[in-house]
C-alpha cells in the first residue's frame, strides 16, 4: 500500500489552513470557555454567569453592529460611542417631559441625523470619514459635557424605563433579547435584502457598483444612518440601565465596538467585516472579560489583554487576505 | 561578425515564457536590443506586449526563457535589480510626485547631493545638476517648478530626464504620444533620437505605426503571446508591417455574418456628438436592432471614450443630439443609461465590470435587483429566483464554475466577463455597449464571446461593440465605425470589412 | 481660440485660488483681531501670547511626531497611550533614579513601541488604524497597572529640577516654548531638507512610484513610527514636568487634539500637504480658541464644539479649493493646447 509522502501530507494540511483559520475565532472561543470552566467550575461555567455574559455585551453588541455595515463600506465612523453618550443624556433630559417612547423615538431621530451628517460630509462632499466623524464626536463631546455641565441627569426617569434596563424575560435580561433582535435585523438586511448586495458591492467595488447603476452615496448614507441609529439605541438602553443620562458613558465602547467588528472579519467571510462575525467578537470580548474578571485579575490588564488580542486579530486578518491575494487569478 | 554583433548586445531576452491561469501571455519569445538602438515593439491588445516588458522590468518572475544584459545572464530580475542594472520604464500612468518640483522629481530614485559633512541636501547643486541634464537633453524646463503646471509633454520629458539622471541606460517607452500634439511628437523624438546617439538604448512601444517608421531602425512584432517577426524598419512598409500584426487567423473564430442581413429600427442615432473633454467631436451615428456596429481607432481616437460617455460612466457631453429609442437621451450617469435601457461591459473587468468578492449569482442579478426580491418594500431577496436565473444564464452563455455561490474572483478571465453579460442580459437592454470585451482572454473563450455576440443580434439586440482589434471587428461586426481624432473617418460596411482595412481606415488610410 | 479669463467668474476663481491656501492664517489673525477687540487689555499682550504658546507646546511637539506619520499616510492612533504611558513611567520613576536617566529611557521605550508598531504594519501588511488602534488599547491598560490599578495619581518624589523645566523660563520665555520650537525646526529640516524626509514625501505622494525607484518604504515607515512615538513620550515627560502628576487618562486628549490639529495644518499653505508649518498653524489657532475663550468664560464644553467645526471647515474648504484648482487646470489646459490626440494632421 503506497503511503503518501511527507510532502503530500504537508501540502494538504497547509490546504485545510484557511478553513481551520476561518473558525478559528470560534474554536479560541471554545478554547477560552473550556479554560475558564476548568479554572473556576463552581463559577464561570454556570447558567447565571453566561447570562450575566450575555448582558455585559448587549449594549456592545448593539453598537458593534451598526458599525459593521460602516465598515463594509471601508467608512470608520469614529463617532458612534459619542453619539451614544448624547443620546443617553438626551433622553434622560427629555424623559421628565414626555412620554417615554416619543422621548426614545425623537432621541433615535437624532441619530438619525447625526448619522446624515456625517454621510453629507463625507460622501456628498468627499472629507475622508475618518476626519468628518472626528469633527463630529469632538463637537458631540463638547455639547455633551456642556448641557449636563458634567453631572449625570437621574430626575424623572419613570419606573418603566428603568425596567427595560433592568427587567428579565424568562430568566434573560430584556437587553439581550433587544440585541438579539437588533442582530437579526442587521443580519437580514446585509446578507438577504438588495441593501445588503448593494452594500457589500460598493464595499467590495464601487466602480463596478456604479456601473450596476447602484447609488453609491446613497448606500453610504444609509450606512452612517444605521449606524447612527443603533449607537443611538444603544444610548438610550443604556441611559434605561444606568437609570440617569451620563456624560461620560459611552467611554471605552469605541475601541471595543472596532474591536470586535475586527475580530469578526476574521470569521466566517475571512477578510471582510460581515455581521455574525462581529456577533462572535462581541462574544469573545465578553467572554474573555467575564473570565479575566472571575479569576481576580484588574481591570487594566484586561485593557491589555483586550488589546493584544486586537493585534493578534488584524495581524491574522492581514495574513488571511494576503494569502487570497495569491488564489486569485 | 556574429561576434561582433553580440559584444554590442545591450539585452537579450531568449525563449521567455509566461504563462497565467487560462492563457499563455509569452509563448518563447526572443529579443534583443542593441547598444544605441531604438527598437519598436508592436502588437495588438493582448499580443504580450506588456507582458514581456513586466518580465523584463522584474514585475513578473518569468517561467522559462534567459535573460542577459551586457552579456550577462540574469536569473532573479525584481523591479530593484532592473534598476540597478539600468533599465528604466516609463509608461502611460506617469510616476511622478505631484507635490514634488521637476528638480525632485529627477533625482527620485537615485541619491541627493549632500553638504559636505552634513545630512542637508545641498539644492543649489541639485538644481545646477538637473539643469546640467536638462540642458544636455536640450530641454527648457525650470528645475524649481512644480511639476503640477507642467503639460503632458513636459511630464514624460521630466520623465525621460529622470532616466537618464540616474544613468539609464535602457529605456522602455510605453505609448507616449498618444496624448501629445505633433510638434510634441517631434520634439520627444529629436530627444530620443540624441538619446541613442549617446549610446541609451530604447525600446518604443506604440500603436502609431507611422512613429515606428519615423523614430525606429528595428521593429518586433508579437501576436497572440509569440514573436513574429524582427525587421529592420528601413525597407518595410506600413502594409506589410500590418499584415505582420493581423497574420492569418483560423476562421473558425468568428461565426458566419452574412452580408445582406436584414436589421431592425434605429434604436440609437448620434448626431453632432462633441464632448467636453475634446476626445470627441461632431460624432454622428446609428445602431439598429439586430445590429453589431463596431467602433474603433488608433488609442486615444476616442472610440473607447464614447461607449463610457454613452452609457453615462464618464464623460460629458457639450453638443450633440441623441435619440435612443427615439426618444432623447442625454447621458448623465450609470443609473439614467440603465434606466433608459442601456448596459455597458467596461473595459476594466476587474476593476469596473465584477464585485470579485461576491459570489457568482449576487454579481449576476447586481443591475437589476428589483426583479429579484420576495417585496419591493422590504427587499428580501429572492434567493431560489436569483439562482434558477444565474443557472440559466450560465448554461446560456457557457460559464464554467464550480457552482452559483462561487466568488467571481477566482474565475478565469473569460468567464468574468461572461458574467457581466449575463448580468445585463437579466435586464434585455435596447443597447448593448461592449468596451474591449474580448481583453486579456484567451483564444477559446473569445470564440464563445464572438458566438454569443452574433447570438444576441439575431434575436433583436443592438450591439456596440468598442474594440481596438481589428481582426475581432472585421470578423464579429455588421458595420464599422472608424475614429480619428475623435471623428468619424470611415465607416464600413460589411462588404468590405477586413482587418486590414480597417487598419488602413485607423491610420487615414 | 484661448480667451484669458476675464468673466466676473474668472476673476472670483482666481482669487480663490490665490487666497484659499491661506484661509486658515486668515482665520487665525481674525479669531485673534475678535478676542483683542473683545479683552484689549489682556488679549493682545506679549505675556498672552507667550501664554498660548505654553499651552500649546506640548500639544505641537505631540502633532509634529503624527505629522510625520501622516505624511506617509499612516495612521498612530496610539500616542494619546504613548504619551500617558511616558508621563506615567517618568513619574514613577523620577523619585528613584536620575532625571536624565529616566527621560532617556522612557524616551526609548516609546520609541521602541512606535518600533512594534511599525514593524506590525509594514511587515504584516495590516492598516495602521486598527494596529494602533490596539497597541493603544494594550498601553492605557499597562498604564493603569502601573498606577496600582486604581488610576492613581503619581505625584510624590518629582525632583524640583524637574519640575524647573516644565515651568521655568529663559529671558522670560518658557522652556517647552523653546523645546518644541526646536522639535518643530527639527522635524521642518528632516522633511523638507534631508533625503530620507523627501523620501517621505514621495511615499505619501505616490506610493507606487517610490516603489518603482527602490525607495525602502517599509524602513521609512518605521522610523515614522518611531518618530511618532517618541515625541508622544516626550510630550508625557514634559507633562509631568510642568503639572508635577501623572495619572492614567492624562494623555488622552492629544489623541483627538493631535489629529485636529495636522489636519487643520494640512488645510494651509501647502494644501493638500501634511507639514510642520502647518500643524504649527493649527496648533496656533487651537490654542488662540482656547485661550480667547478662557478669557471670555466659555465654557470648555462649546471649545470642543468650535473645535470640531473649525476641522470640518477648514478641511472641506480645502477640498473645494483643491477641486476648484483642478477643474481650472483641465480647463486652461484644454483651452491651450489642440484638443485629443490623433488629430495631429488638423494641425
Amino acid at each position: 500500500m503506497p503511503s503518501r509522502t511527507a510532502k503530500e501530507r504537508w501540502s494538504s494540511a497547509v490546504a485545510m489552513l484557511p478553513s481551520i483559520r476561518r473558525y478559528g475565532i470560534i474554536v479560541s472561543l471554545l478554547l477560552l470557555f473550556t479554560c475558564f470552566s476548568v479554572l473556576r467550575p463552581g463559577i464561570f461555567p454556570t447558567l447565571g454567569n453566561l447570562v450575566s455574559i450575555l448582558k455585559q455585551i448587549s449594549l456592545l453588541g448593539i453598537l458593534s453592529s451598526g458599525l459593521t455595515v460602516c465598515l463594509v463600506l471601508g467608512d470608520f465612523d469614529l463617532s458612534i460611542a459619542a453619539v451614544a453618550t448624547w443620546s443617553g443624556v438626551m433622553v434622560a433630559a427629555l424623559l421628565p417631559e414626555m412620554s417615554m417612547w416619543f422621548a426614545m423615538v425623537l432621541v433615535v431621530m437624532m441619530g438619525i441625523g447625526i448619522g446624515l451628517i456625517n454621510g453629507f460630509f463625507s460622501a456628498v462632499i468627499g472629507i475622508s470619514p475618518f476626519i468628518v466623524t472626528l469633527a463630529t464626536q469632538t463637537m458631540l463631546r463638547g455639547l455633551t459635557l456642556w448641557y449636563t455641565g458634567g453631572y449625570s441627569l437621574y430626575s424623572g426617569i419613570p419606573e418603566t424605563f428603568i425596567r427595560i434596563g433592568r427587567g428579565t424575560f424568562l430568566g434573560l435580561p430584556y437587553l439581550v433579547y433587544v440585541m438579539l433582535f437588533v442582530y437579526i435585523l442587521v443580519y437580514i438586511a446585509a446578507n438577504h435584502m438588495a441593501f445588503g448586495k448593494k452594500l457589500y458591492a460598493v464595499g467590495g467595488n464601487p466602480t463596478a457598483a456604479k456601473y450596476s447603476g447602484i447609488h453609491v452615496i446613497r448606500i453610504h448614507l444609509a450606512a452612517f444612518v444605521i449606524s447612527g441609529v443603533l449607537a443611538a439605541l444603544t444610548g438610550v438602553l443604556l441611559a434605561a440601565r444606568l437609570s440617569s443620562g451620563q456624560p461620560r458613558a459611552g467611554e471605552g465602547l469605541l475601541l471595543s465596538a472596532f474591536a470586535a467588528c475586527f475580530l469578526g472579519a476574521t470569521t466566517f467571510r475571512v477578510g471582510r467585516f460581515n455581521v455574525l462575525g462581529t456577533l462572535v467578537g462581541v462574544l469573545f470580548i465578553g467572554t474573555v472579560n467575564n473570565g479575566l474578571v472571575i479569576l481576580g485579575i484588574p481591570f487594566y490588564l484586561q485593557y491589555v489583554i483586550q488589546g493584544a488580542i486586537l493585534v493578534l486579530a488584524i495581524a491574522a486578518s492581514g495574513l488571511a487576505r494576503s494569502s487570497l491575494r495569491r488564489r486569485r487569478r | 561578425m556574429a561576434a561582433e554583433a553580440s559584444a554590442t548586445l545591450r539585452l537579450e531576452m531568449r525563449g521567455i515564457v509566461k504563462t497565467f491561469p487560462g492563457t499563455v501571455a509569452c509563448d518563447r519569445v526572443d529579443f534583443d536590443l542593441r547598444q544605441g538602438e531604438i527598437h519598436a515593439l508592436v502588437g495588438q491588445n493582448g499580443a504580450g506586449k506588456s507582458t514581456l516588458i513586466k518580465v523584463l522590468a522584474g514585475i513578473h518572475p518569468r517561467d522559462a526563457g534567459g535573460i542577459s544584459i551586457e552579456g550577462v545572464p540574469v536569473d532573479h530580475l525584481t523591479p530593484r535589480i532592473a534598476h540597478d542594472l539600468g533599465m528604466r520604464f516609463i509608461h502611460q500612468e506617469l510616476s511622478l510626485i505631484p507635490q514634488f518640483n521637476v528638480a525632485e522629481n529627477i533625482v527620485l530614485g537615485d541619491q541627493y547631493p549632500l553638504r559636505p559633512a552634513t545630512p542637508f541636501i545641498a539644492w543649489r547643486r541639485l538644481n545646477r545638476r538637473v539643469g546640467e541634464v536638462l540642458e544636455g537633453l536640450g530641454i527648457a524646463i525650470d528645475p524649481r517648478r512644480s511639476v503640477r503646471s507642467l503639460s503632458i509633454a513636459e511630464q514624460w520629458t521630466i520623465a525621460i530626464a529622470r532616466a537618464l539622471y540616474s544613468r539609464g541606460r535602457v529605456l522602455v517607452m510605453d505609448e507616449p504620444t498618444s496624448s501629445l500634439a505633433r510638434e510634441e511628437v517631434r520634439e520627444l523624438f529629436q530627444l530620443v533620437r540624441s538619446l541613442a546617439a549617446k549610446g541609451t538604448s530604447v525600446i518604443y512601444i506604440s500603436h502609431r505605426l507611422e512613429e515606428i517608421f519615423e523614430l525606429a531602425e528595428r521593429v518586433t512584432v508579437m501576436k497572440d503571446g509569440r514573436k513574429v517577426a524582427t525587421s529592420d524598419v528601413k525597407g518595410l512598409s506600413l502594409s506589410e508591417l500590418v499584415r505582420l500584426m493581423v497574420g492569418g487567423q483560423p476562421q473558425e473564430l468568428y461565426p458566419e455574418v452574412p452580408i445582406d442581413r436584414e436589421v431592425g429600427e434605429a434604436i440609437l442615432e448620434v448626431d453632432g456628438l462633441t464632448s467636453a473633454d475634446g476626445r470627441l467631436v461632431d460624432v454622428r451615428f446609428a445602431v439598429h436592432e439586430r445590429e453589431v456596429l463596431g467602433v474603433t481607432g488608433l488609442l486615444g481616437a476616442g472610440h473607447n471614450e464614447l461607449a463610457d460617455l454613452l452609457f453615462g460612466a464618464e464623460g460629458r457631453a457639450v453638443d450633440g443630439r441623441i435619440l435612443l429609442d427615439g426618444r432623447p437621451y442625454r447621458p448623465h450617469t450609470a443609473r439614467r443609461g440603465i434606466r433608459r435601457g442601456m448596459g455597458l461591459v467596461p473595459s476594466e473587468r476587474r476593476s469596473q465590470g465584477v464585485v470579485g468578492e461576491m459570489r457568482l449569482w449576487e454579481n449576476v442579478i447586481l443591475a437589476h435587483l428589483r426583479r429579484f426580491v420576495i417585496d419591493p418594500v422590504i427587499g428580501l431577496v429572492h434567493r431560489t429566483r436569483a439562482e434558477r436565473a444565474t443557472v440559466e444564464q450560465m448554461k446560456a452563455l457557457r460559464i464554467i464554475a464550480t457552482d452559483t455561490k462561487q466568488e467571481v474572483q477566482f474565475l478565469s478571465g473569460g468567464n468574468q466577463q461572461k458574467v457581466v453579460l449575463a448580468k445585463w442580459l437579466l435586464r434585455s437592454p435596447r443597447l448593448l455597449v461592449l468596451n474591449e470585451p474580448t481583453r486579456g482572454i484567451d483564444v477559446s473563450a473569445k470564440a464563445e464571446i464572438y458566438g454569443l455576440v452574433r447570438q444576441l443580434a439575431d434575436a433583436g439586440n443592438a450591439i456596440l461593440f468598442v474594440s481596438t482589434e481589428a481582426e475581432e471587428l472585421a470578423g464579429v461586426c455588421d458595420r464599422v465605425l472608424v475614429l480619428r481624432g475623435g471623428r468619424v473617418s470611415a465607416e464600413l460596411e460589411r462588404g468590405e470589412l477586413s482587418a486590414q482595412r480597417i487598419m488602413e481606415a485607423c491610420y487615414g488610410g | 481660440m484661448i480667451r484669458a479669463g476675464r468673466g466676473l467668474k474668472e476673476r472670483l476663481e482666481r482669487i480663490a485660488l490665490k487666497v484659499g491656501p491661506y484661509g486658515t492664517v486668515l482665520g487665525l489673525f481674525t479669531l485673534a483681531t475678535v478676542f483683542a477687540v473683545l479683552k484689549p487689555n489682556v488679549f493682545p499682550t506679549m505675556r498672552n501670547a507667550l501664554n498660548i504658546l505654553n499651552q500649546i507646546s506640548l500639544l505641537g511637539i505631540c502633532a509634529s511626531g503624527l505629522t510625520v506619520c501622516l505624511v506617509m499616510n499612516e495612521f498612530d492612533l496610539s500616542i494619546g497611550a504613548v504619551a500617558t504611558l511616558g508621563a506615567v513611567l517618568a513619574a514613577g520613576w523620577l523619585p528613584n533614579l536620575h532625571p536624565l536617566l529616566v527621560v532617556v529611557v522612557v524616551l526609548g521605550v516609546c520609541a521602541g513601541i512606535g518600533l512594534v508598531n511599525g514593524l506590525i504594519i509594514t511587515g504584516l501588511r495590516v492598516s495602521s488604524f486598527m494596529t494602533t488602534l490596539g497597541t493603544m488599547t494594550a498601553l492605557t491598560g499597562f498604564s493603569y497597572w502601573y498606577t496600582s490599578g486604581t488610576g492613581a495619581i503619581l505625584y510624590s518624589g518629582i525632583p524640583k529640577s524637574f519640575l524647573a523645566v516644565g515651568r521655568g523660563t529663559f529671558l522670560s520665555v518658557p522652556y517647552l516654548i523653546f523645546i518644541m520650537a526646536g522639535v518643530m525646526l527639527m522635524l521642518h529640516i528632516l522633511l523638507n531638507h534631508t533625503s530620507p524626509g523627501r523620501r517621505m514625501y514621495a511615499v505619501g505622494g505616490n506610493p507606487d512610484a517610490a516603489r518603482f525607484t527602490g525607495i525602502a518604504i517599509a524602513r521609512l515607515k518605521v522610523i515614522g513610527f518611531m518618530i511618532s512615538g517618541m515625541l508622544a513620550g516626550l510630550t508625557g515627560v514634559l507633562l509631568v514636568a510642568r503639572v508635577g502628576l501623572a495619572e492614567p487618562t492624562i494623555g488622552d486628549r492629544f489623541l483627538f487634539e493631535a489629529f485636529t490639529v495636522v489636519f487643520i495644518g494640512a488645510a494651509s499653505i501647502y494644501v493638500g500637504r501634511f507639514h510642520i508649518l502647518g500643524t504649527l498653524i493649527g496648533a496656533l489657532i487651537m490654542g488662540a480658541i482656547f485661550n480667547g475663550f478662557t478669557l471670555l468664560d466659555v465654557p470648555y464644553h462649546l471649545q470642543l464644539v468650535v473645535q470640531g467645526a473649525i476641522l470640518i471647515a477648514a478641511v472641506t474648504s480645502a477640498g473645494l479649493w483643491q477641486g476648484l484648482l483642478h477643474s481650472v487646470r483641465l480647463r486652461t489646459a484644454r483651452e491651450g493646447s489642440e484638443p485629443g490626440g490623433g488629430n495631429a494632421d488638423a494641425k
